[in-house]
């Protein structure tokens, strides 16, 4: 758990020890801790701009037209081409 | 249709049509009719990787840019169309989050993840304590690559979806958003202490999942 929690906030500095001392003794701990910040850094670039599209996903057809339609009825289409020819 | 009116009406002064939402458009160059096949794919990405539902994460794209259309006025410019769309994207997100997991909070579901916690009530113990099942691999492929790969972030995020449904949230609160950990209480309603429990299993999961589903996979 305490591994989990480093990842989390500041271990004070007796946790930081007693995890320091086990981790040197066990190895899954230490392969534990490398994974689990793999998977924060993976995490990182899912959320990263450029290559969030990596992650493939997009609105359905149905969806993308029942949205557009839905802005539609909210401001109709008239309020925009009277702003742009005002 | 007020609005509109001042635009148009010759006796209303400059400071009308300063404050009007149609004005800030004209201003900002904004341009809502293009919303959607701008932006809705990104946002629609974005609210699916968190919500792990698609007809959640439509519905929140749809809430998003309506709110956003009554609320033109808000986008100072000062952000880019897309920051702006997706601030108020995040903000239904947490209210979707937070209104789901006060009714979830009494589904046994919830707990199933507790198998993981006995190998850890003794932190001082130095003997082995992961049991053959559970102990973390070698793994096979290499993390770096894994990271190019599109396959490996549709294992990730199976994986994630996976999940209970508080602890999906809690984890993709702290992790994709990078809420405090106050925050992320608040909109669980819960406390630290079941806050790091619940971070705790999800990790154990999630690493178990992708070594699984990825790692020991041969290439």
């Amino acid at each position: 758990m305490l591994i989990s929690q480093s990842l989390d906030r500041r271990l004070g500095l007796r946790e930081r020890l007693v995890l320091r001392l086990h981790l040197v003794a066990c190895r899954p701990c230490e392969r534990y801790l490398q994974q689990s910040e793999f998977l924060s850094s993976a995490i990182d670039v899912m959320n990263d701009d450029e290559k969030e599209a990596l992650y493939e996903g997009a609105l359905s057809a149905s969806a993308r037209e029942r949205i557009k339609s839905a802005l539609r009825s909210a401001a109709p289409l008239a309020a925009f081409t009277c702003l742009f020819l005002g | 249709m007020v609005r509109q009116a001042a635009i148009f009406d010759e006796s209303a002064g400059p400071s009308a049509m300063e404050h009007t939402a149609e004005a800030s458009t004209v201003a900002w160059n904004i341009d809502p009719g293009k919303w959607v096949d701008d932006h809705g794919d990104y946002l629609f990405r974005y609210a699916f990787v968190r919500l792990h539902d698609e007809c959640r994460a439509e519905d929140a794209v749809q809430e998003t840019l309506l709110a956003a259309l009554k609320n033109l006025n808000t986008f100072g410019g000062r952000a880019s169309e897309r920051t702006w769309l997706t601030g108020i994207l995040r903000n239904k997100i947490v209210d979707t989050i937070r209104k789901n997991c006060r009714e979830v909070m009494l589904d046994p579901a919830e707990t199933d993840l507790s198998d993981f916690d006995p190998l850890f009530e003794r932190d001082d113990e130095f003997r082995d304590h992961w049991s053959d099942t559970l102990s973390p691999r070698i793994w096979k492929r290499s993390p770096e690559d894994a990271l190019t790969e599109s396959e490996f972030f549709g294992v990730l995020h199976a994986c994630v979806a996976k999940l209970p449904q508080r602890t999906a949230a809690a984890f993709s609160l702290r992790e994709m958003d990078e809420l405090e950990t106050g925050e992320v209480c608040e909109v669980l309603g819960t406390s630290e202490s079941n806050f790091w429990v619940i971070m705790h299993r999800a990790r154990m999961s999630l690493r178990r999942c992708i070594e699984l589903n990825w790692f020991m996979r041969p290439q």
